[in-house]
């Protein structure tokens, strides 16, 4: 199935956005450790206190499932005002 | 929650900011009340690193972004039943240093529930709205993230000890 990811603050620095094919039935913490094997500097922000995950502009736990045509966003830690 | 107030405005735009303008429609939409306590957040010369800063790139996530904000005056007034209005204008983009970045600006009544609502939002916008800030400096660029200052601000609203913020 095919998951639309956005990479929002230092995440959008390390990780290009688009879609990207997926097994069905994968959850957001499976993705997120497939693009934290593939690029140690996600694994780094992942990590951070404050990193959050959204599903279709909703947060959600990382062990929510996806399902195709999702939006699956990796938010880095906020800095507003 | 938050559409029970008598108006809410959130705009999150590139358009340079302007706090006395903003002011001013505040106070053209909330007569009658008695009190509008309204903060101007400005860029800072200095960065996190001493150096200075070049610019500020503030992204944020259209839609998700705005919700995040709609959740912190649900709760604003959830505390404070007699706020009127509030309205929140966030740049987004470029910005240079000494310009506006954020106007919060409330009414209500009385000026206890103005004042503390605006320290609250605020509070909600450093740690819990969904911006993501970047400083430029000659050295490179950062991602700014909260402070435990910032942290420690919003953790007052969950102490419990109402009356240490409530106090008329």
């Amino acid at each position: 199935m095919q998951i639309q990811l956005l990479f929002f603050g230092a995440f959008g620095d390390v990780l290009a956005e688009g879609p990207r094919d997926f097994a069905d039935g994968i959850s957001a913490k499976d993705v997120a450790a497939i693009l934290a094997n593939e690029n140690a500097a996600f694994a780094a922000i992942y990590a951070k206190k404050g990193s959050r995950i959204a599903i279709n502009q909703t947060i959600c736990p990382p062990e929510q499932f996806l399902k195709d045509k999702d939006i699956l966003a990796f938010l880095a830690p906020v800095s507003g005002g | 929650m938050a559409d029970m107030l008598a108006s809410l405005v959130i705009r999150c735009a590139p358009d340079p900011l302007d706090p006395e303008a903003e002011h001013k429609a505040l106070r053209l939409a909330a007569k009658g009340d008695g009190a509008l306590s309204c903060f101007t957040g400005i860029a800072r010369p200095d960065s996190m690193t001493s150096d200075a800063v070049q610019a500020m790139m503030l992204q944020h996530y259209p839609g998700f972004t705005e919700d995040s904000i709609k959740q912190g005056v649900a709760q604003a007034r959830q505390r404070w039943p007699d706020l009127q209005h509030v309205h929140i204008v966030h740049r987004v983009g470029e910005i240079l240093p000494a310009e506006p970045i954020v106007f919060v600006g409330t009414s209500a009544r009385h000026r206890r529930t103005a004042f503390l609502a605006t320290d609250f939002l605020m509070d909600w916008l450093k740690s819990e709205a969904a911006f993501w800030k970047k400083e430029m400096t000659a050295s490179g660029a950062i991602w700014i993230e909260p402070r435990a200052q910032d942290y420690a601000d919003k953790a007052r609203w969950q102490s419990g000890d109402k009356d240490e913020y409530d106090r008329s």
